[in-house]
């Protein structure tokens, strides 16, 4: 998996983070890591640009989540904490009320958008297919 | 033609492990979507099997591809305590997405994505995790 960066300034900055590869249980607190750096140096408002991801397991939405928990200025989800984090994912989803506002997903693949809509993850976060309509959501 | 992988039980060889998933059952099918299916839930077991089963020890995973006309059977066994995910409880699909327990994501999405899933503990004192998906030639 590989992590590329951009700055836009649109009504406010928005990080856009293109991940390239495949996101699983290898992998997913590297792009952790990366936004847990980026909320530390500011950002606020992320776009993720999943265009080319080609595999995500529950790994992935584990990383998701947490991008989405960052975003907010939570604590990620604990990555010794595995499988429970899980669980935590279900609390989540059953808590959420609306969208999240500061962490967004752009141009998942088929394979990609299958496992978000069959898990719920999308109805936590919105789903564009239009990076500049995207962009002026935030 | 039945196929077997044994691969020592680390996140680094989830690739390896899904390459040969991919490989395997592309040669019995062209049921793109049981492909990818299979791929996906062969990683969950896997991953879960790393992390939780043998909890970073080291150990083994045995993998066993046997395709037919009709469907994929794919054995999967370990050497971890014993675990047996079809005794989770089931998703509660008929109830609306907000008020879904949606714990153990990696299993939700085993039987979701599995026509039937089994498991024993062998005689041998191995988890053996079946998952038969059926396949729709095109």
């Amino acid at each position: 998996m590989e992590i590329f960066k951009q700055q836009v300034q649109v009504r406010v900055p928005v990080l856009i983070l293109k991940i390239e590869g495949k996101l699983d249980g290898s992998n997913y607190q590297e792009l952790i890591r990366e936004v847990e750096k980026e909320y530390a140096s500011g950002a606020r408002d992320l776009l993720l640009d999943m265009n080319d991801v080609t595999f995500m397991s529950s790994s992935g939405l584990v990383a998701l989540h947490s991008l989405a928990l960052l975003m907010r200025g939570e604590q990620p989800l604990d990555p010794e904490a595995g499988w429970s984090a899980i669980h935590a994912f279900g609390e989540y989803i059953e808590s959420s009320q609306q969208m999240e506002k500061h962490f967004k997903l752009l141009n998942p693949q088929a394979r990609v958008e299958k496992t978000l809509s069959t898990t719920g993850f999308d109805k936590a976060f919105e789903v564009f297919y239009d990076r500049e309509a995207a962009l002026a959501s935030f | 033609m039945s196929a077997q992988l044994e691969i020592s039980a680390d996140l680094a060889n989830l690739e390896k492990i899904r390459a040969f998933v991919q490989e395997t059952v592309s040669q019995s099918t062209n049921d793109q979507e049981a492909i990818e299916d299979l791929v996906l839930v062969v990683d969950e077991v896997a991953t879960n099997v790393i992390v939780h089963g043998y909890g970073g020890k080291s150990g083994s995973i045995w993998i066993e591809i046997i395709p037919s006309i009709t469907q994929i059977v794919v054995y999967i066994r370990d050497q971890g305590p014993p675990f047996d995910p079809t005794l989770q409880p089931n998703p509660q699909l008929n109830l609306p997405l907000e008020k879904r327990p949606f714990g153990k994501m990696g299993i939700f999405l085993l039987r979701l994505l599995t026509d039937r899933l089994e498991y024993r503990r062998t005689p041998q004192g191995m988890n053996e995790l079946s998952l038969i998906k059926y396949i729709q030639e095109s």
